[in-house]
């Protein structure tokens, strides 16, 4: 479905004709930027689930305000901005719902074994997403950018609105809480599982 | 301190290519209606935009339009014209371009 000439083609091109109603265009962008605004996501509200859901509606959102991007070469920090602030809105949403409901304590749909994944990496995904969601929100978008989706340090500190002192900083911690939260052993075997 | 780096390669979604195409799909579906909403809307806007581009060549096309309207109202046969009119003057036809020749015939319909 992809179209092969619009790989290439600078964010610029892509927004541009995005505006005009071409679904390719609109594609080929969100499938450049899809990870990033994933990850925050993921950031932000701590299970896969929720980010996957969260991402589709950062992207719809973004294509019914994309006549005010201003700066379309840089339209990915705008997307980031956008997931951001949509996965807060949604985990706004999340808390009341949860606060509603008898059973909140464990999202069902997570806890779904998926077909595509081996048993020891889905139960290792679960504990990871655990382990996740013992770190801030801001630790966990910094580490997922960094460790996971490669984002330098400037262009996370820029959408959070941080240093980048700070954001090496926050990675640090990140990091130590992820591997104490983890253990070595549970490390070692997905290692080799992999 | 890479060598701290937790492996968190299992939460991400677009290692699954087959889940990833899913996604990709719902969301270009969910997308479709606000495209063509978008699609339409550029198609006029195109239009209009060409319009604007001729608009100096329209404006004369109509100024031109008025002239020769006016001129073969002007001078056409009087039964045509309404009750008690006649021209202004002569300057008014000289002013049209009308002919040297043709002149003395408005002279004397000159009102009195």
């Amino acid at each position: 479905m992809m179209d092969a000439t619009l790989v290439n083609a600078p964010d610029g091109e892509l927004v541009a004709r995005t505006r005009t109603g071409d679904g390719r265009a609109f594609d080929a962008l969100v499938r450049r930027h899809f990870r990033m605004v994933y990850m925050i996501a993921l950031g932000v509200l701590g299970n896969r689930m929720d980010a996957e859901d969260c991402a589709q509606d950062a992207f719809l959102r973004a294509l019914t305000a994309i006549d005010q991007c201003h700066s379309p070469e840089r339209v990915g920090a705008w997307l980031g901005m956008i997931a951001r602030n949509t996965a807060r809105n949604s985990y706004a949403a999340r808390v009341v719902r949860d606060a509603d409901s008898l059973d909140a304590s464990h999202p069902s749909a997570d806890t779904a074994p998926s077909p595509h994944h081996h048993a020891v990496v889905g139960e290792l995904r679960d504990r990871l997403e655990s382990a996740l969601a013992t770190l801030t929100e801001t630790q966990r978008t910094v580490v997922l950018l960094h460790d996971l989706h490669g984002s330098p340090h400037a262009d996370i500190a820029r959408l959070l609105g941080i240093s980048e002192v700070a954001s090496r900083q926050t990675l640090f911690v990140a990091r130590r809480v992820l591997r104490e939260r983890l253990g070595a052993h549970t490390l070692t075997e997905f290692l080799h599982e992999r | 301190m890479n060598d701290d780096i937790v492996d968190l390669s299992s939460l991400d979604v677009t290692h699954d290519q087959l889940r990833m195409e899913r996604l990709m799909r719902e969301i270009n579906r969910a997308a479709a209606p606000e495209l063509e909403r978008r699609a339409l809307q550029s198609a006029p806007i195109s239009t209009l935009a060409e319009v604007w581009r001729w608009r100096r060549m329209l404006v004369a096309a109509s100024a031109l339009v008025s002239l020769v309207g006016g001129s073969a109202w002007l001078l056409g046969p009087q039964t045509n014209r309404p009750a008690g009119f006649s021209p202004a003057s002569a300057e008014v036809a000289v002013a049209l371009g009308v002919p040297n020749e043709l002149l003395p015939y408005f002279e004397t319909e000159l009102p009195q």
